[in-house]
């Protein structure tokens, strides 16, 4: 089948895009000044240039760059994504213990993101120019123009301090499969979600306005269906093929708006992770990050992909 | 030690901060180490003689430019503050330049910084080791390292502070050390080679179920100190009913929870493999040392039930020639040895050379076979303390900790004065220093004791690595310290029990020979339970705090600090720490050469002023170059020492004018003012 | 009977430029079975007649004025729910462009049947089967199969006769026909117009036609209504418009149209374009444009009459009518037009493109 060979295509393609971002990515760590040894020892006034010469030996950082990255790389293909400089623990089970959390947050953000826009833009466009729609406009704008770490701070202050019906510290005793968690994810889930939200209900208002206005909806509408079948099922499925265009866009900084969020609500994921990895030069550690977000932006693509021919049976992939 | 905190600002400050002892410090791998002037300082025509060759006429107005890292907002807000002072005299035209915090590293740490006529503030920290505010600053063997920009070379300062620390007598004699150290502060006060603005504060904020707490000025021991501490009769109590206002010893109550909200994941539970903070904080509450301190830094034996320097000797490095052996260095320096190195002749150079002779463990152990070292100090254990396995402390325990501690994260700060470790007796350990040193006694001991059996697990499974000592590696940290670690979340939370068969506790704090608090004074904690939260975003900490998830968490904004004091239901307690910012005036480039000027200079800065308006009151001014950490061992009569040192530092435009007007007059210098 | 009587609408759009009256005083009616042509140019007010039987028109749109009686009730007082109930059943529609009209991302039968459970409360597998009924009478081979295609698996006829086929799936009492071939080729055009008629002739629909093109008219409809600017300009049974126009724009529709064997190098088509609506002309509204415009044409506005007595004709009963000042008398130079019959042609066009 044609859609097969074409997530065949897809996954193959990965490899390259990954093989980019890791050049990329290197190169840009390697060029930021300082490196894990440095943040170690540097200043402490007890190490002399030649013990910082022989941790970095120890290292490898003493190498050329490509011989660096190189040698990084062939530990990749074996599976070996290195250590952590400074704890010595393996890089891979990090990554592997705090991806769940990102991707529980992420998947609830984005969740939260496509049951809130979707609705309010179907509402917007269907009301277009009417109080709702210009209150759920104006709603979206804020959306987008609020910053996530205020917003969080924001929510954190009325919900938890104020109202007091959340705590600030996520329950870190409880599994994150506990059902209990999804309450908790509300907060941060909200945070993270707002921005996608907006600009999610934007591009279906839109989308869905342009749709309505096209013959198929006044064709559907002589045939004497009710509105809402209209709406929801003829015009709906149309202009959701620009919302999954954006939605696949939107993992990228879902994933990017995970770092602060998960900082404010001190979640315990990747993003914070990252930070860490990047004040500490950590090169293994951002590398391993930066790939596996990397592959989940190439997914959650992909996904969009063939959403978009099952939305649209026009669209084949040959 | 450097340690790795969140948004850059507080980190790179931290960073800066951790030259502790400085001696000799090291900035060869930071990058972007440039000798370019990032076309600030020479083009403008600031400053005066800045490697033009021509040395420019100096007139007054005089130009001068302030320099300090742009990460840190107070900083700017305090360099602008003094500039502004300067300009009010009219004797100066400044200008104030910010630079990205790596760049003004690389910038400062070039030997030719002090040439160039700026104006450079820096922060760093200190340590109880009064050396840490006078050595980095003013050493020539600082010059382009941390952080003696300005470029002081005054052999008679470096022979002052060399012996205050380094020698047969000073080293057994603390009145000497002491008195020494007050020698170089009045020194250092008529030359006025630098200015040190202010001392920084260490912030502990809790609720009104907190009974008892005081802090502690390094706040990696904030926990440990405040929860046991008989130096300073310290204990704190849970008690919900009580106002923690009013009570007091007598009003302990044993039992209940202390949640505290931590500023960072820990690295690792593994004493020598970290070297972050929040490492040693979570590890102070499971092990323990030989030795304990007071707030002031003076030394009292702790696992050791006393100890003696038995030996001192005229010993330098070098006298460990015939004992070491050569091995290559590459043109990095990086040494050829999977050994630790303890000693590195010091007549070579592991970069310049390409073999290099040092001494390693085993032919330290037979140099002191030998008797050749500079000091022994013999530690007597306590009898009958027992690990959390239930192991009972040895000198063995000792002798193994120390041998851990090679090729660690920390060995460096460790080697640099011990020389090798070795049991008397069952109970009797001799630590020895590789020379006659002052600070031996608190440098000596600063080992985490660590159990032999878990030692010995490490070494014969293959699965398990030294660093390993830590439950993300399914290990439980082992020692006899008063809690025990019984669970742990990484990136989340730590949970510590009481350790029932705590030795204090055992033997009674009574027993400890030194021991003179109050019958109440409990014999060890009396809290069952620790919680610590990993929160390393400020505003959220504060906000677990207010919303009662935590009972107490420290380092927060300043502003935050206010709003927590002026409410009834927390308590903020502020203790003096050992960070502090200095500025440096050009003292190699004319007309700065002029004691006078820096003088001037040093009673222009509104010291008073900054504290308040820039740091809302949460730093103390310096009017004297030690704080209160620094006092135990830095000087004999500290309020003697103020009282004759205060008024050199006092804000006082008039007598600034003065000393302008003197150097303009005896020099010749034009001036329009 | 009379199936549709439709009197006085008015139409207008709110645009930033103004009122724009797309539909001015229009009645006409339309009996059982009948098939009724409605005539003009683009922007006549033709398909904005046709939506507003449906009550299809939107804002900025609005039926300002007059009744739409379908079998005795006036669809404009009918509630939103009761509009529904007869649009797609009672009166359904064939749009002008098949490939718009049709949702891309339906199949083709399920946008047949869908009207089918919704009005005739037809579940799945009746509703399935009817649609593949009709596809097969539409004329599309393969029916069964090609059920489940997508539009765009569709040719362009094919497509028009889905469309078709959705009007007809509720075997409605009227169907609109809004320019129904357009988008097609001759060949196809013939083939489709004479399904609608069999169709219709089968289902015993009435039918009102929309079109551009009179050779269309000539081919299908019974009467017919010439548009202009939103107004009717003529009305007449097929045969009258064609042996004996009233109205000079009838005229001018009449002679643009090509005919095999026409010597004539260019089309004769009306001189000028329609008038902008949000500024009619005063007076006659085709007076720009009229060859035998006077004064008078300038300053009065005619009124649809009797072309024979000269009575006035505007209630939708009217059989014959033209809005002419000529046949109030108040033109002094007269229509000075002529229709010629050639050959045995009974209709001057229309059947070449039979075949």
């Amino acid at each position: 089948m044609s859609l097969h060979r074409f997530i065949l295509k897809r996954l193959l393609s990965i490899i390259p895009i990954l093989f980019g971002v890791s050049v990329i990515t290197f190169g840009l760590v390697y060029l930021t000044p300082g490196d894990p040894v440095d943040q170690m020892v540097a200043l402490n006034p007890h190490v002399s240039p030649s013990d910082e010469a022989t941790l970095r030996a120890q290292y490898g950082l003493d190498r050329p760059a490509w011989e660096q990255y190189l040698l990084w790389m062939s530990n990749v293909l074996t599976g070996d994504f290195g250590q952590v400089y400074s704890s010595g623990r393996d890089v891979s089970s990090v990554v592997l213990q705090r991806l769940p959390e990102t991707i529980v947050l992420g998947l609830f953000g984005w969740i939260f993101a496509l049951v809130i826009a979707i609705p309010a833009g179907i509402y917007a466009a269907v009301n277009k120019d009417q109080l709702g729609d210009t209150v759920s406009r104006f709603l979206a704008l804020s959306g987008i123009s609020i910053p996530n770490f205020w917003l969080g701070l924001m929510l954190i202050l009325i919900f938890s301090l104020i109202l007091g019906l959340f705590p600030v510290l996520p329950p870190s005793r409880e599994p994150l499969y506990h059902p209990r968690m999804l309450w908790y994810l509300l907060l941060p889930g909200v945070t993270i979600g707002t921005a996608a939200a907006a600009s999610i209900m934007r591009v279906m208002r839109t989308s869905m306005a342009e749709e309505l206005n096209k013959e198929y909806v006044t064709a559907a509408r002589a045939k004497g269906l009710p509105e809402r079948q209209i709406v929801l099922k003829h015009v709906l499925r149309n202009s959701l093929i620009s919302v999954v265009t954006l939605a696949a866009t939107l993992t990228a900084s879902i994933v990017a708006g995970s770092v602060v969020v998960e900082v404010v609500f001190n979640w315990p994921g990747l993003g914070r992770e990252f930070i860490m990895a990047i004040n500490g030069r950590e090169m293994n550690l951002i590398m391993a990050i930066t790939l596996f977000t990397g592959f989940f932006v190439i997914i959650a693509n992909l996904i969009a992909d063939i959403l978009y021919a099952v939305l649209d049976p026009r669209i084949r992939y040959e | 030690m450097s340690e790795k905190s969140y948004f850059d600002g507080a980190t790179r400050r931290r960073t800066l901060q951790a030259m502790g002892a400085a001696s000799v410090v090291s900035v060869t791998g930071l990058a972007g180490c440039s000798d370019d002037d990032s076309g600030n300082g020479n083009g403008n025509g600031n400053g005066n003689g800045n490697g033009n060759g021509e040395p420019e006429e100096v007139s007054f107005p005089l130009e001068v430019q302030l320099e300090t890292n742009a990460d840190n907002s107070d900083r700017v807000e305090m360099v602008e503050l003094v500039a502004a002072s300067l300009e009010d005299t009219g004797y100066f035209e400044t200008n104030v330049e910010t630079f990205e915090f790596n760049d003004f590293v690389a910038r400062i740490l070039n030997p030719e910084y002090g040439d160039r006529g700026h104006i450079g503030c820096v922060g760093l920290s200190g340590t109880f080791n009064p050396e840490s505010f006078c050595n980095a600053l003013h050493h020539s063997g600082n010059i382009g390292q941390c952080c003696n920009m300005s470029g002081v070379s005054d052999p008679e300062l470096d022979d002052m502070m060399d012996s205050a620390r380094f020698g047969i007598e000073v080293s057994q004699d603390p009145d000497l050390r002491r008195e020494r150290y007050d020698e170089i502060w009045h020194y250092l006060a008529e030359e006025s080679y630098s200015s040190i603005a202010n001392f920084s504060v260490e912030d502990a904020i809790m609720n009104n179920s907190v009974h008892g707490f005081n802090g502690w000025p390094f706040n990696e021991g904030l926990l440990s100190f405040a929860l046991y501490s008989p130096t300073e009769n310290q204990v704190t109590w849970m008690d919900d009913d009580a106002d923690p206002r009013e009570t007091d010893l007598s009003d302990v109550q044993e039992g209940g929870t202390l949640r505290v909200g931590v500023v960072e994941n820990p690295d690792s539970f593994d004493p020598p493999y970290s070297s972050d903070t929040t490492s040693t904080f979570v590890q102070s509450l499971i092990f323990e040392q030989l030795v304990t301190s007071d707030l002031e830094g003076n030394v009292y034996p702790w696992l050791a039930e006393s100890y003696e320097i038995v030996d001192v000797q005229d010993v330098d490095r070098a006298d460990y020639e015939e004992y070491m052996i050569s091995v290559a260095a590459d043109e990095e320096g990086a040494i050829d040895t999977t050994e630790q190195i303890i000693v590195v002749h010091p007549d070579d150079d592991p970069v310049g050379d390409d073999e290099v002779r040092v001494l390693t463990p085993e032919e330290a152990a037979d140099a002191v076979a030998d008797g050749v070292f500079g000091m022994r100090i013999q530690y007597e254990l306590h009898e009958g303390v027992t690990f959390h396995n239930g192991e009972e402390l040895t000198a063995e325990n000792v002798v193994r900790s120390y041998e851990y501690y090679e090729n660690s994260n920390v060995s460096a700060q460790t080697f640099d004065s011990v020389l090798h470790a070795e049991a008397d007796d069952e109970y009797t350990v001799s630590v020895y220093a590789q020379v006659p040193d002052a600070e031996a006694e608190r440098e000596l001991p600063g080992v985490y004791i660590l159990s032999t059996e878990q030692l010995d697990e490490i070494e014969a499974d293959d699965d398990l690595d030294r660093g390993d000592i830590d439950p993300r590696e399914d290990l439980t940290p082992i020692g006899t310290g008063p809690y025990t670690l019984e669970e742990f979340s990484d990136q989340q939370f730590a949970e510590y029990e009481k350790y029932d068969d705590y030795w204090v506790e055992e033997m009674g704090v009574d027993t400890i020979p030194w021991f003179d608090g109050p019958a109440e004074f409990p014999d060890g904690p009396v809290i069952d339970e620790i919680e610590l939260e990993f929160i390393p975003d400020d505003a959220t900490r504060s906000g677990a705090l207010q919303n009662d998830e935590v009972d107490l968490t420290y380092g927060l904004a300043t502003a935050t600090l206010d709003d927590f004091d002026a409410s009834d239901d927390f308590i903020v307690d502020i203790v003096e720490a050992g960070a502090y910012d200095y500025f440096q005036t050009p003292l190699n480039v004319e007309p700065w050469d002029d004691k006078r000027l820096r003088q001037a200079f040093n009673h222009l800065i509104p010291r008073e002023v900054i504290v308040e308006e820039v740091f809302n009151g949460y730093r103390n001014p310096a009017w004297t170059d030690i704080p209160e950490l620094a006092r135990g061992l830095g000087t004999a009569d500290y309020d003697a020492l103020e009282a004759e040192i205060r008024p050199t530092n006092e804000y006082d435009p008039e007598r600034a004018v003065e000393l302008i007007e003197e150097v303009i007059a005896d020099h010749g210098y034009e001036s329009t003012v | 009977m009379t199936l549709l009587e439709v009197n006085d609408l008015t139409v207008e759009f709110y645009t930033e430029d103004g009122v724009v009256r797309a539909v001015d005083g229009l009645s006409y009616e339309i009996e059982r079975g009948e098939k009724f042509g409605v005539v003009g140019e683009s922007g006549a007010g033709k398909s904005v007649t046709a939506l507003s039987l449906m009550r299809l028109i939107e804002s900025p749109g609005r039926i300002v004025k007059g009744e739409i009686r379908f079998d005795g009730t006036d669809i404009l007082e009918l509630s939103e729910s009761e509009v529904r109930d007869i649009r797609g059943n009672r009166i359904a529609m064939i749009f002008q462009d098949a490939q718009t009209a049709l949702n891309p991302v339906y199949t083709v039968g399920e946008q047949i049947a869908e009207a089918m459970r919704h009005h005739l409360g037809y579940d799945d597998e009746e509703a399935r089967t009817r649609a593949i009924e009709l596809l097969d009478q539409v004329g599309i081979p393969e029916a069964e199969l090609r059920y489940s295609d997508y539009p765009h698996e569709f040719s362009g006829g094919m497509q028009q006769r889905a469309v078709i086929a959705i009007a007809l799936a509720c075997d409605p009492d009227l169907l609109i026909a809004d320019e129904p071939t357009t988008a097609l080729d001759v060949t196809i055009e013939a083939k489709i117009l004479k399904q609608i008629e069999a169709l219709a002739e089968e289902f015993d629909t009435a039918i009102q036609l929309i079109t551009h093109d009179l050779g269309v008219v000539a081919e299908l409809c019974d009467r017919v209504m010439v548009m202009y600017a939103g107004q009717p300009v003529e009305k007449a049974s097929v045969e009258q418009l064609f042996y004996d126009p009233k109205h000079p724009y009838t005229v001018g529709l009449m002679s643009s149209i090509p005919r095999i064997g026409d010597r004539r190098e260019r089309l004769q088509t009306i001189p000028g374009t329609m008038p902008d609506l949000v500024e009619v002309p005063t007076g006659c509204s085709f007076h720009p444009r009229c060859p035998y415009a006077e004064e008078a044409c300038r300053q009065t506005e005619p009124q649809l009459v009797d072309p024979d007595t000269g009575d006035v004709a505007t209630d939708a009963a009217a059989e014959r009518a033209a809005a002419c000042l000529e046949y109030t008398g108040e033109l002094t130079g007269g229509l000075d037009y002529e229709v010629t019959v050639e050959g045995d042609e009974q209709l001057p066009i229309g059947d070449e493109a039979d075949d």
